[in-house]
């Protein structure tokens, strides 16, 4: 990713891309202001120079022709606040359609990221940025910027051209001083970005600290443990660094800014003692010396504009960078075979799988046989890569090497959307989806979503027609955040469970599905879920070695591979790694 | 009115942390306001005067002194706009490194109650985002908006020198351009208080989508399209009623644009007119003709700006907010106890802004040294004794003591030294390993002792033994050579703080719920093996860990309902004995407890 940066130009090229297929008035909007706006303010100098030309020697002869650049002129102070009005009106269109537009194309791209991308915390901070970025409008604002800086260059050009046609001396200087004056600002602009693109690891240290300050996980243990003055101190000593860096930027920037200022200031009082001097010795009117100096504040205030507007664009365009960087990840291959629905088994052979950043392989070389109709309990200590494995088997991470085989047909080949049709899951970090309660719960298969009698089926089977009842039916919102009702955390887990088994799928996953719940409740689950799939393939990664019992085959996992596989009854008395996780749990009771 | 009010706030804040600078902003933006209506005096003389030498060859001085006098001043314009741009930047600077610092003490001064509360949610997520910069935006837009209308106003003055007409034109535009102005902000102001719920419907689902596992659950069921579904569903409205507020103010504002622009042609006309009436002068002429651009750009960026300086302003209502929430009681200055006794006497308690009693006049007494366990269902009220405990709430009613002292009169310190916690929801902190232990003491830093027998207590001596960097390596993502823990590794990581602090009383909330059966069960090998070191609560639904204590209380619904030990209440019918049943019917050697069996137990509550 970071090798994609400083590609300069390309970005402008997505950005106007997107304006096209998004909202093209938007473009099409600033581009006719901008259009407009710069035409006109060219030809107002030059307007001006004509009436200042004219007024001295008003007479008879030239009176309409006064009267008519006093109507243009009329247009030419109308126009521009129409054409703020167009600009603002393009804003606010841009702002209504950014969500549905920008916003869905980046959490579109999101959903077909790798998975395991989302681990990277790298990736996740680009997605941050990258939401950031688009949130502020960023894309519409450089390009307005862009515009901007372009008209107002123009307008510069053409005021330093009518000075010009009075006297060509007037010219270098006038030139000289608004070249020095727009390098020097391009220049510091660039220095401050670099500079703080380096500090973006110590802010992100900043902000992680401040963010402790907020959190009342971690209020409640800075109280009871009295750390928060070392916290404080810490992110007192981190900011100090980055103050003193900014400082020396600021200062830096003053101090060239202000030398710029002095040299385009000195070029604008020589123009102003030349034009004085030609009209004194007779080479100017005085109407003409009068429009010198109007197109000398002219130039000043165009130059104000200007530097103002290459700030804007250089914090636009690195925010814009940071949206389009993002779109670079690398997305999940999706095979092309039609998925067979599996009749026999699924076979891992010597699967290997690293996480992205990870020093060892979560998975080492697993070999794994699951017959249809099995239950499977993995057991394993933490960080024996159940979970992975697990996530292995759906094909929602694809081995590094080694091949997962549905009845034969390797995972990597097999259509992803086809596959998935025939997995649920229950994972282990459930999702509380703020919806109703049947969204939450059929969200696993959408295809059935109004079918009423298995969705009651489903409720029944998780012990949840109270809880149903008790809000009022399954069309009630859920999540107190919008005001519907709030679950505890087992009633969150047991509709997370319901959502597993919404979708009729020949296999099923359940990590870790029971740990918030009290003892009763999770006893009760356990049975009712090997009892509720029989007939379909499951797979359970647990904890609680006692669930073991029910199951057809125990995987044993350490070390990212599978050191024993078999009964309940077979592994407890062999003596291995199964039989002293079962003694080390059962002992306490 | 609030806006008033809140850039009122703004100023003095930035005047309180940065004086000199916020001074130096003013100035560098205020006198340069002047100088556009200067300006047209300035240019006038030079022309009048010129235009009376070439007459008559006299005067060539005064053209030649307002010569050097615009030329000056449009140096210090330009030398003005940089100066308050850097001093800006100084205020922006400023306020991280001393208002930064009072926030911080303003929010460890907060109740806690503030923390989990949903109302105060919303604020806090505010002030977690660099609520500084709010405030200098809010100032620095201040500024420029007052200064904008300042400097409009001046210029006007001037034209009325030149032609009475235009100070009586302006004396009816203005009424209505100030009301359409008003109400084109009013409206954006409504924009921002309608759209917050939809607003939140758009994170909600960003939250979501952003969400690893929720990306898991959504590639595996299909469901990208109820989630596009949704997405749509609340751009939509978003997108709505942006429109329709933007539309009824672009409507405003096209009126307000519309006057303006009829009274600068009244302008443009009065002065021409008036000019071939030779009312006017020459030099007056040029200097308000020359300037007409540069005033209807700048009334139509103050509106604008006007806009934005009341949205700003609106926003940082959020930070008044903050300002004005509860600070905690400051009673706490009892630095002795008698007796290291834990008492609980007729508490009563419920959550602020709920209705639900969590404790039911709840009393019980724990000597010190004692091992006591709580047990219970979710939801029966075992962590709220916990925070009770450790001062984070006051109860509605009855005594929270410690050693015969209330916990709200005691002494941080003195808290601390009875009681030390580690909370169901322990925090992994992304910084190195020494601070992450030491914080159960922050004052044994150093002591890489104390740390390392903290750390061997919680079976987390691999954590250091095996880095290059031992106790200072970095954890967490942080850092580039950072690397995280698994869930389990913080969880000893945080027990680990707990023994730090050597506390009277060690309370453990949940702390196993997710380790793995070998690491669970070391940890209870651990914890008996600082049950000779101190006294010890400990809330669990695993009841393995609760045999351990001598003494256990079941919590149901927010009253005690047994008490006693493992074989008192095992030996009596009631809620222990089910649960316990339950759990360990897994374990049992011979298969012939059957599961009916228990489910009979279990059934009869």
């Amino acid at each position: 990713m970071n090798s994609m940066k400083h590609k300069g130009i390309r970005y402008i090229g997505f950005c106007i891309r997107d304006v096209l297929r998004f909202t093209p008035m938007v473009l099409w909007g600033k581009l006719a202001v901008s259009i407009v706006d710069g035409a006109l303010g060219v030809w107002m100098p030059i307007l001006l120079a004509q009436i200042f030309e004219l007024v001295p020697n008003l007479d008879a002869s030239n009176i309409f022709l006064f009267k008519r650049n006093a109507v243009l002129l009329c247009l030419c102070v109308g126009i521009p606040p129409l054409c703020s009005l167009v600009a603002r009106a393009t804003a606010v269109y841009n702002d209504s359609k950014k969500e549905s537009c920008y916003g869905w194309s980046l959490f579109g791209h999101a959903q077909k990221i790798k998975l395991e991308s989302l681990e990277d915390p790298e990736v996740l901070d680009a997605f941050q940025k990258a939401n950031a970025s688009y949130e502020q409008a960023s894309a519409s604002r450089m390009l307005s910027s862009m515009f901007i800086i372009a008209e107002a260059s123009l307008v510069c050009i053409s005021t330093v051209f009518v000075a010009g046609s009075f006297s060509l001396l007037l010219i270098p200087a006038m030139l000289f001083g608004f070249l020095v004056h727009l390098l020097t600002n391009l220049y510091s602009e660039k220095h401050r970005a670099t500079i703080y693109r380096g500090q973006s690891s110590i802010r992100r240290r900043l902000w992680y600290l401040w963010q402790q300050f907020c959190r009342k996980e971690s209020v409640k243990e800075m109280r009871t443990m009295g750390f928060h003055e070392y916290m404080k101190k810490l992110w007192v000593e981190t900011n100090v660094k980055v103050v003193r860096e900014m400082q020396e930027v600021e200062l830096r920037a003053a101090r060239l800014e202000g030398a710029a200022i002095i040299v385009k200031n000195a070029c604008y009082a020589g123009n102003v003692a030349i034009a004085l001097y030609l009209m004194v010795s007779g080479g100017l009117a005085v109407g003409e010396f009068a429009a010198c100096l109007s197109a000398f504040s002219l130039l000043q205030a165009e130059l104000m504009t200007l530097s103002f507007k290459i700030g804007e664009f250089f914090a636009a365009y690195h925010y814009v960078e940071e949206y389009y960087d993002f779109f670079q990840t690398e997305t999940e291959a999706v095979g092309r075979e039609k998925y067979r629905p599996f009749q026999k088994e699924i076979s891992l052979k010597g699967v290997h799988f690293r996480y992205c950043g990870g020093n060892r392989d979560a998975l080492d070389g697993v070999d794994l046989n699951i017959r249809k109709g099995e239950h499977v309990v993995i057991v394993g200590v933490n960080g024996s890569g159940k979970t992975t494995l697990s996530k292995v088997l759906t094909g929602a991470y694809l081995a590094q090497s080694g091949e997962v085989r549905y009845d034969g047909q390797d995972v990597k080949d097999i259509r992803r959307d086809d596959l998935y049709r025939d997995i649920s899951l229950v994972s282990q970090d459930f999702v509380h989806y703020n919806f109703s309660l049947r969204e939450n719960i059929c969200i696993s298969d959408l295809s059935r979503r109004k079918d009423e009698k298995h969705l009651q089926e489903v409720i029944g089977s998780v012990g949840l027609e109270e809880l149903v009842q008790g809000i009022g039916g399954p069309d009630v919102p859920l999540g107190k955040e919008f005001g519907g009702c709030e679950l505890s955390g087992g009633e969150w887990q047991k509709v997370a469970i319901a959502r597993g088994l919404f979708k009729d799928s020949p296999l099923i996953v359940l990590d870790e599905p029971t740990s918030a719940l009290d003892p009763l409740v999770e006893y009760d689950i356990l049975t009712k879920f090997l009892e509720l799939t029989k007939g379909r393939t499951s797979v359970i990664i647990s904890h609680r070695v006692g669930i073991c019992r029910a199951a057809d085959k125990v995987v044993v996992m350490r070390d990212g591979r599978v050191v024993e596989c078999g009964t309940h009854e077979a592994l407890r008395h062999a003596g291995g790694e199964y039989s002293r996780i079962w003694r080390e749990q059962a002992k306490w009771y | 009115m609030k806006v008033m009010r809140n850039c009122a706030l703004a100023m003095r804040l930035v005047f309180q942390y940065a004086p000199w600078n916020a001074l130096m902003v003013i100035l560098g933006i205020f006198i340069p306001g002047f100088f556009g209506g200067l300006q047209i005096i300035f240019v006038q003389q030079i022309v009048d005067s010129g235009v009376f030498w070439a007459e008559t060859g006299l005067g060539l001085e005064t053209v030649i002194r307002s010569g050097i006098l615009l030329v000056t001043m449009l140096f210090f314009w330009v030398a003005f706009q940089r100066f308050a741009m850097y001093h800006t930047k100084k205020v922006q600077l400023k306020l991280t490194k001393y208002m930064a610092p009072d926030i911080m003490n303003k929010l460890n001064n907060l109740e806690y109650s503030a923390f989990e509360s949903n109302d105060v949610q919303n604020i806090l997520q505010r002030v977690s985002r660099e609520p500084w910069e709010n405030i200098r935006v809010c100032f620095d837009r201040t500024v420029i908006s007052v200064q904008g209308i300042v400097s409009i106003l001046f210029v006007l003055g001037v034209y009325m020198t030149i032609s009475v007409w235009i100070g009586i034109g302006l004396a009816f535009v203005a009424v209505p351009m100030v009301w359409l102005n008003f109400a084109g902000t009013h409206c954006f102001h409504r924009l921002f208080e309608d759209t917050t719920e939809e607003a939140r419907r758009m994170k909600d689902l960003k939250q979501l989508l952003q969400n690893r596992h929720a990306m898991y659950e959504m590639k595996v069921f299909e469901s990208q399209a109820l989630m596009s579904e949704k997405w749509m569903e609340a751009s939509g409205n978003v997108e709505s009623q942006i429109r329709k507020v933007g539309n009824k103010s672009l409507l405003l504002d096209g009126a307000s644009k519309i006057l303006s622009l009829v009274y600068f042609v009244f302008i443009i006309l009065t002065i021409s007119y008036s000019l071939l009436q030779g009312t006017v002068t020459l030099g007056q002429f040029v200097a308000a003709i020359g300037s007409i651009g540069t005033l209807t750009s700048k009334v139509n960026g103050s509106s604008w700006q006007v806009t934005e300086m009341v949205q700003l302003a609106l926003d940082i209502d959020f930070y008044r907010e903050f300002l004005e929430l509860p600070e905690r009681s400051d009673k706490r200055e009892v630095k002795e106890i008698a007796h290291g006794d834990i008492a609980f006497e007729n508490v009563s308690f419920s959550y602020p802004g709920t209705d639900r009693q969590v404790l039911k006049n709840v009393t019980f007494r724990i000597k010190e040294g004692e091992r006591v366990a709580f047990v219970g269902e979710n939801g029966a009220g075992k962590s709220t004794i916990v925070k009770l405990l450790a001062g984070l709430y006051e109860p509605d009613a009855g005594r929270v003591l410690l050693g015969g002292v209330e916990v709200r009169d005691l002494t941080e310190e003195l808290r601390r030294k009875m009681l030390s916690v580690v909370f169901q929801d322990f925090q992994g902190y992304e910084l190195t390993l020494r601070e992450n232990v030491a914080f159960g003491n922050i004052s044994y830093l150093d002591d890489n002792i104390q740390i390392k027998e903290a750390l061997e207590l919680a079976d987390a001596s691999e954590l250091y033994l095996q880095e290059e960097k031992g106790l200072d390596r970095n954890l967490g993502h942080l850092e580039e050579d950072g690397k995280d823990l698994s869930k389990g590794q913080w969880q000893r990581v945080a027990v680990a703080r707990a023994f730090m602090a050597g506390a009277a009383f060690c309370v453990l909330d949940e702390p196993t719920a997710s380790m793995d059966p070998i690491a669970e069960s070391r940890m209870y090998e651990n914890f008996a093996k600082i049950f000779y070191r101190s006294g010890t609560i400990m809330i669990s639904h695993r009841l393995a860990s609760a045999k351990m204590a001598s003494r256990i209380m079941v919590l149901d619904g927010g009253r005690i309902v047994q008490d006693g030990s493992h074989e008192q209440l095992m030996a009596a019918e009631g809620l222990y004995r089910s649960m316990y049943l339950a759990q360990s019917s897994w374990y049992k050697e011979d298969a012939g407890l059957k599961e009916d069996s228990f489910m009979e137990e279990g059934g009869h509550r």
